[in-house]
């Protein structure tokens, strides 16, 4: 496992072109999130960057083939799962931590009577760190059972088709097909909504955990039962 | 086959698709035994399924039906992949890899210990002939014969005793090819079992001890390679113009089966040990005796058309 985990964290974060990208990309978003200060349910930001950084977490290794070789060595399905997820999910916490970093230098940078209440910032890594989490999840099922990007892809097409259609509900001042975008984005999205630090609180860390974990198991279900040769076309 | 089974396969079917695919029958119930140290191919036209049988030897397809051991364990054991060593037809590695990195990854995942790797890099590297520099760079830049070559190193790491090679020679150069051949030998020398498969036919009648003729999903044949196969053989026999009806004789009542062209004699049928004693003893001087094509070519295009041959 170590060693999928450490190709992983080779390719897709210390090769040039990744680095900057996840380099450059974190310091924008930090400015971002000094300006906005918020939380949003989908962060574009760590969105953006889980979506291409790690698109074709495993769907690149079935297409290329280079899955047939990992297979025939000492490994296990579970352990190569393991190390590929282990590393994107270190990744993401890396970049959202660089990125909170930047955050409040800029913050700091601004004028101390600006620094926000530092339960409002751990706020904002919390939704960032848990966004990035669940979007990893959902590359990782779609990655498990769509062949080479296309998990990405896939998964880009669903939010903006929901964000579509939620507009098009409005327009048409249809509250029923508001709702349906509204909870149809509440799945895609898994929001983190434990704000509140009320009883409220475990229950959405309840509701996240347990959806991640679901999608995760389903991904990890899907791979054990494929079968990978090129002969099957 | 003799020698100590290593791979047994038993009843062994394989359908592709499904609910939306069209259902394609790849295995029909395949029987095989293939010896401890035995070089063993695997021949037959395109979409015989030679492939399929591989990925599921390989563990990396599940038999629909019927049951495969590797040195009596499941081909998926961990066991048995510690000792598995694989070359694919279909080179694709992450490309973004350079040639060292490729080879750490994989002695790593085949169980080198640390401390060894770089030895055992440096050793499978020049065991394939790969140049020092080409270690540095991408896998991207390298040609098809040196991506073969990376391929057939990784599949050389830790020696496996089981070797599996899907179309080993493809792309490469008379060198490769004469590379591939004497790691095969090396293999064979060392008690390793091997599995290839490959359409270079000549390469596999000089490197195998027995091949599979696999169509449509069926072990048509087996095949002892320099036994039936040898029979098989045609051979071109040249005498002198005023010998050659003695020779017809001598031939025929040797058990060959005789034709003339051009005044040259066409044989085949027997074994070709027979020839020289048979025309000294006929008093006919044998000025040449060269073997008419590849005999597993022979016998290839034999089973393709149907013919049951013995």
């Amino acid at each position: 496992m170590a060693e999928i985990f450490r190709s992983t964290i080779l390719a897709r974060a210390l090769r040039p072109l990744p680095l900057a990208f996840a380099l450059g990309w974190a310091t924008f978003g930090g400015f971002t999130g000094a300006m906005l200060r918020s939380h949003p349910a989908l962060d574009p930001v760590t969105a953006m960057y889980v979506l291409v950084a790690f698109m074709g977490l495993i769907g690149l290794d079935v297409e290329n083939g280079g899955l047939h070789l990992i297979l025939t060595r000492r490994i296990t399905r579970n352990q190569y799962l393991a190390g590929r997820l282990l590393a994107a999910f270190c990744l993401c916490f890396v970049f959202c931590l660089f990125r909170f970093a930047v955050t409040c230098g800029i913050t700091a940078w601004a004028g101390p009577g600006r620094f926000p209440p530092t339960s409002e910032l751990l706020a904002v890594l919390i939704a960032w760190l848990g966004a990035s989490a669940w979007q990893l999840g959902v590359l990782f099922f779609c990655s498990t059972f769509l062949p080479g990007r296309l998990d990405s892809f896939v998964y880009w097409l669903l939010l903006v088709a929901n964000a579509l259609v939620a507009g098009l509900g409005e327009m048409l001042d249809k509250p029923w097909l508001t709702a349906l975008t509204d909870w149809i984005g509440d799945q895609l999205l898994n929001p983190l909504e434990i704000w509140a630090f009320d009883a409220t609180t475990g229950w959405g860390l309840v509701r996240f955990a347990s959806n991640l974990t679901v999608v995760v198991l389903a991904g990890v279900l899907i791979f054990h039962r494929r079968q990978f040769s090129y002969a099957a076309g | 086959m003799g020698a100590e089974t290593a791979i047994r396969v038993n009843g062994v079917h394989k359908t592709y698709g499904g609910l939306l695919a069209r259902r394609k029958k790849a295995l029909l119930g395949i029987d095989l035994e293939v010896g401890q140290g035995e070089v063993f191919g695997l021949i037959g036209p395109n979409g015989a399924g030679k492939t399929t049988l591989m990925g599921c030897l390989l563990g990396l397809l599940r038999p629909d039906i019927g049951t495969i051991e590797v040195a009596g364990r499941a081909p998926d054991d961990l066991w048995v992949r510690e000792r598995t060593g694989y070359l694919p037809e279909r080179l694709g590695f992450d490309r973004g890899l350079t040639g060292r990195q490729f080879l750490e990854l994989h002695a790593r995942l085949a169980g080198v210990p640390t401390r060894q790797v770089p030895e055992a890099i440096e050793d499978v590297r020049q065991r394939s002939d790969l140049a020092a520099e080409a270690m540095k760079r991408r896998l991207k830049s390298y040609s098809r014969g040196m991506l073969q070559r990376i391929a057939l190193a990784q599949a050389l790491l830790r020696e496996p005793a089981f070797l599996f090679l899907d179309e080993p020679t493809s792309g490469m150069d008379p060198t490769g090819v004469a590379l591939v051949r004497r790691h095969l030998h090396d293999a064979k020398a060392r008690g390793a079992t091997v599995v290839l498969n490959s359409h270079h036919l000549t390469e596999v009648e000089r490197v195998c001890d027995r091949v599979a003729f696999v169509r449509g999903g069926r072990v048509e044949r087996l095949e002892t390679l320099s036994g039936q196969a040898s029979a098989r053989q045609a051979w071109c026999v040249r005498v002198p113009g005023p010998q050659q009806e003695r020779a017809c004789v001598a031939l025929l009542a040797a058990g060959f089966a005789v034709s003339s062209n051009d005044g040259l004699l066409r044989i085949e049928g027997g074994a070709v040990e027979a020839v020289g004693p048979a025309l000294v003893g006929a008093g006919v001087t044998l000025i040449e005796l060269r073997p008419i094509g590849a005999q597993l070519e022979q016998l290839f295009f034999a089973e393709k058309n149907g013919e049951s041959g013995g």
